[in-house]
């Protein structure tokens, strides 16, 4: 029993790749400008096309293509009731109705929406699974901040959030660890989780869902005041000991994704919806 | 209940690339009414052995036999195998979760569908033989109890499903000196009143020579030592070698030798040592217990 076997996001894998190299901004931004990409793609030929661009992110990156894929094996059985749902429920003037019952009306559109959402939603996770893959906690902290530090003029608390964003990222499998400790300990007392319908699972959750939070703040307790006694206050007037720095492959890395987009949105105005 | 390890390997993160080997190989019989001490540094894959032994983890390489039932069988009912040999974890925190210790306690016997009297009846054995005083505690917050009765709260809940092998796994890490004998009072008593087999888990040798009769070594996931207590304290040099402090009564014993006192070898508790120490200087009358 290892759940933190199979967890790839907020891990990171050192190396020395092209990818590892950029600039954490640039990684960072590019990151964001995909996950857009992602989010305006409205067709299966255009998706295709950014998995293609995915996959060659993984070789890249020299991450073990069955490792990255493996991360996303968690997440199916929320897209396979996410996909239902869009099925039954989804229902866009001028679709067609394959069959209805009840408040339920599967379309052809609601199935469309349903496979293109769950596509989506693989590849959205595989992004950042690269990203955090290859970029440190560290690094991501420093990219973060300074791609959010215009937004200070108007009041956005810039070293906050990015120091809020690296904190969640760092203890998603410190977290994973603990709850396999608790769920260890709990199937010592005869707790089977593999065992009994979709409720009955469900219940077993809580002897782990309850040790898992309370620890967890009182982690985040300590954490503040193991911060406080090192005089963290907030983010004024803190210098970097590594400075960033774009270079020749990071206005390359631009290139690349200024080619792609052309590419992706020509694809979507195109092709269109299928629906 | 005789629990048989052949030719056990461990591999964590297997198939990823964070992949690195923690056991290595290991061969191990236990026998029933055992008191076995599991010592060594950290990271020697102590834990990670004993959670084969209840069949927490599975074997993919190797075999454990617990009572002639192969663990790996699907045939085999492994949340038996887990009622009949008890895990007590290090982190109390991990287990605790009901609002009440009585409730927390009754949580492996409710899962072992007994009968209300039933699982009253063992709450009150459990508390009794780890000495949380029922009229006190049964009601008690888990929140409110210090570390050393959250342990035994926590030992609680698992000899209340009547395990006849005990596995503890670093239970006096971080107690203060009194939590600590308390706790290994219990332990003791539950093995000579109970006949119960334990497996201590622990790093702390001064623990482990007080109670123990056989003690495992383990460093960097192979056994390296096995035998009777006695013995394998006695080989100090090679305990330090891994990085183990040898129990400070072995230690005394030893440096008053090489100072041509004529104390014997193989002293391992803080009595036996005070009347050799007396009798090697030929003083009697002086107070001959110690506690």
């Amino acid at each position: 029993m290892e759940l933190t076997r199979d967890l790839t996001l907020g891990v990171y894998l050192p190396g020395k790749t092209a990818l590892h190299c950029l600039d954490p901004r640039t990684k960072i931004a590019g990151a964001s400008g995909l996950i857009l990409l992602l989010i305006l793609t409205n067709n299966y030929a255009a998706y295709a096309s950014f998995a293609a661009f995915t996959l060659v992110l993984i070789l890249a990156a020299k991450i073990p293509l069955r490792f990255a894929l493996k991360g996303l094996r968690p997440m199916l059985p929320f897209l396979a009731i996410m996909w239902v749902f869009q099925f039954l429920l989804q229902k866009p003037p001028g679709s067609k109705v394959i069959f209805s019952y009840w408040i339920f009306s599967a379309t052809d559109a609601g199935l469309h929406i349903g496979t293109l959402m769950s596509i989506r939603v693989l590849l959205l996770f595989l992004v950042i699974t690269i990203l955090t893959l290859t970029t440190s906690t560290v690094e991501l902290t420093d990219g973060a901040e300074a791609l959010l530090r215009p937004l200070q003029k108007i009041g956005v608390p810039a070293q906050e959030l990015a120091l809020t964003m690296v904190i969640a990222l760092r203890f998603v499998p410190t977290l994973a660890e603990e709850a396999e400790k608790i769920i260890k300990a709990q199937t010592a007392r005869g707790v089977d989780f593999n065992r009994g319908n979709f409720i009955r699972r469900t219940f077993k959750l809580f002897p782990v869902l309850l040790p898992l939070f309370i620890n967890a703040f009182k982690r985040a307790d300590e954490l503040i005041t193991a911060m406080e006694s090192r005089c963290y206050t907030g983010g004024a007037g803190r210098t970097k000991m590594k400075s960033l720095r774009m270079g020749k492959s990071d206005y390359f890395a631009w290139g690349i994704f200024a080619a792609f987009t052309v590419v992706q949105v020509f694809l979507m105005l195109k092709i269109g919806r299928p629906y | 209940m005789p629990i048989e390890i052949e030719h056990l390997n461990h591999t964590y993160k297997e198939g990823t690339p964070f992949a690195r080997q923690v056991l290595f190989d290991i061969n191990l019989k236990i026998d029933d009414g055992e008191f076995i001490g599991l010592i060594g540094p950290s990271q020697a894959g102590k834990t990670t052995l004993g959670q084969y032994l209840n069949a927490l983890f599975i074997p993919r390489s190797g075999r454990v036999l617990i009572d002639g039932r192969d663990t790996a069988d699907r045939k085999t009912d492994l949340v038996q195998i887990r009622f009949e040999v008890g895990y007590v974890f290090q982190n109390p925190e991990h287990q605790l979760f009901k609002t009440t210790v009585g409730e927390d306690i009754a949580f492996g016997p409710t899962r072992q569908r007994c009968t209300p009297e039933e699982v009253r009846e063992r709450v009150r054995e459990a508390m009794l033989l780890v000495g949380l005083d029922e009229e006190t505690f049964y009601q008690r917050d888990i929140f409110a109890l210090s570390g050393g009765q959250k342990r035994r709260a926590a030992i609680a809940g698992v000899l209340a499903c009547r395990p006849r092998v005990l596995i503890l796994d670093g239970i006096t890490a971080g107690l203060d000196p009194r939590g600590r004998k308390e706790i290994l009072d219990v332990v003791e008593r539950l093995h000579r009143e109970r006949e119960m087999t334990v497996i201590f888990i622990s790093h702390s040798m001064d623990d482990v020579a007080r109670l123990v009769e056989r003690i495992v070594v383990m460093d960097r996931g192979r056994i390296i030592d096995d035998g009777p207590a006695r013995e394998v304290l006695a080989r100090v040099n090679r305990l330090k070698q891994i990085g183990l402090e040898p129990p400070q009564v072995i230690e005394i014993m030893q440096r008053l030798r090489e100072k041509g006192f004529a104390v014997p070898a193989g002293i391992l508790n803080v009595d036996e040592a005070l009347s050799e120490i007396v009798k090697a200087l030929g003083r009697p009358g002086v107070k001959e217990s110690w506690n």
